[in-house]
């Protein structure tokens, strides 16, 4: 697969909320994922631990109430989307969360993401 | 400056070739990001970013064109897609492409990261 056909099924995946099946789909296994300091998890390192990183954060969520993801950005072997979520996390009132996310991809495998916000303090 | 308007005026001296002026536009304490395999990885202070960039540049024995496209804003960074073809004084002849992403913190670029293959310039 080409970064843009990478890319193009990375959104298709994400804008029907199927974020297992494009990780267990496009992600290397030896895929590393990179959050800005601060963020409980800076850097995940493998399918496995990424797959749990995010079943973490969906027990997080008390609610999705909507998602926006545009279409991808593409240079060589990078990719780039935005995503928007409004989101309710347990005993958390409702929030908006905007990120960029950077993909790198090698022989048509996802092999690093990362993401691009500021997270939120304590209390935020 | 919002960081829209940043990403306009960043986007905009870069299609200019104005680097110099949008090297402005950083802060003073920025600090730049390349690749994992390409030399001077991480660059603290916007004077040794300059450095950076002049070395970079006195490399360079042509530059045949390059794009600077949209810049993608959300929240309070931005990515843009960059390509460049250029000749070094060394020999090869370069096309690379590149996602340059911004982070903005008081209307300054406090943070820029680049987003290649670090074997298409260095091999």
């Amino acid at each position: 697969m080409t970064t843009q056909e990478v890319a193009d099924k990375l959104v298709g995946y994400c804008r029907k909320g199927q974020f297992e099946e494009a990780t267990k789909a496009l992600y290397h296994n030896d895929i590393v994922s990179l959050e800005p300091q601060g963020s409980p998890a800076v850097e995940t390192r493998g399918l496995k631990a990424v797959l749990q990183k995010a079943e973490q954060f969906n027990n997080m969520v008390e609610e999705m109430h909507g998602m926006e993801i545009s279409d991808p950005l593409v240079a060589d072997n990078f990719f780039s989307c935005t995503m928007k979520m409004d989101v309710t996390f347990k005993g958390a009132p409702r929030s908006t969360m905007e990120e960029v996310c950077v993909y790198q991809v090698n022989d048509g495998k996802i092999v690093k993401e990362e993401f691009f916000f500021t997270p939120m303090g304590p209390g935020a | 400056m919002t960081t829209q308007e940043v990403a306009d005026k960043l986007t905009s001296l870069c299609r200019e070739g104005k680097y110099q002026e949008a090297y402005g536009l950083y802060a003073d304490d920025a600090v730049s990001m390349e690749m994992e395999g390409a030399p001077n990885q991480v660059t603290k202070g916007l004077e040794n970013i300059l450095k950076g960039f002049e070395q970079w540049a006195s490399n360079i024995q042509e530059s045949h064109g390059g794009t600077v496209g949209e810049p993608v804003v959300v929240a309070n960074h931005f990515v843009v897609p960059m390509t460049s073809d250029v000749t070094f004084k060394s020999g090869g002849r370069v096309n690379m492409e590149q996602l340059a992403m911004y982070q903005v913190e008081n209307g300054k670029i406090k943070k820029a990261s680049f987003h290649y293959d670090p074997s298409v310039i260095f091999g």
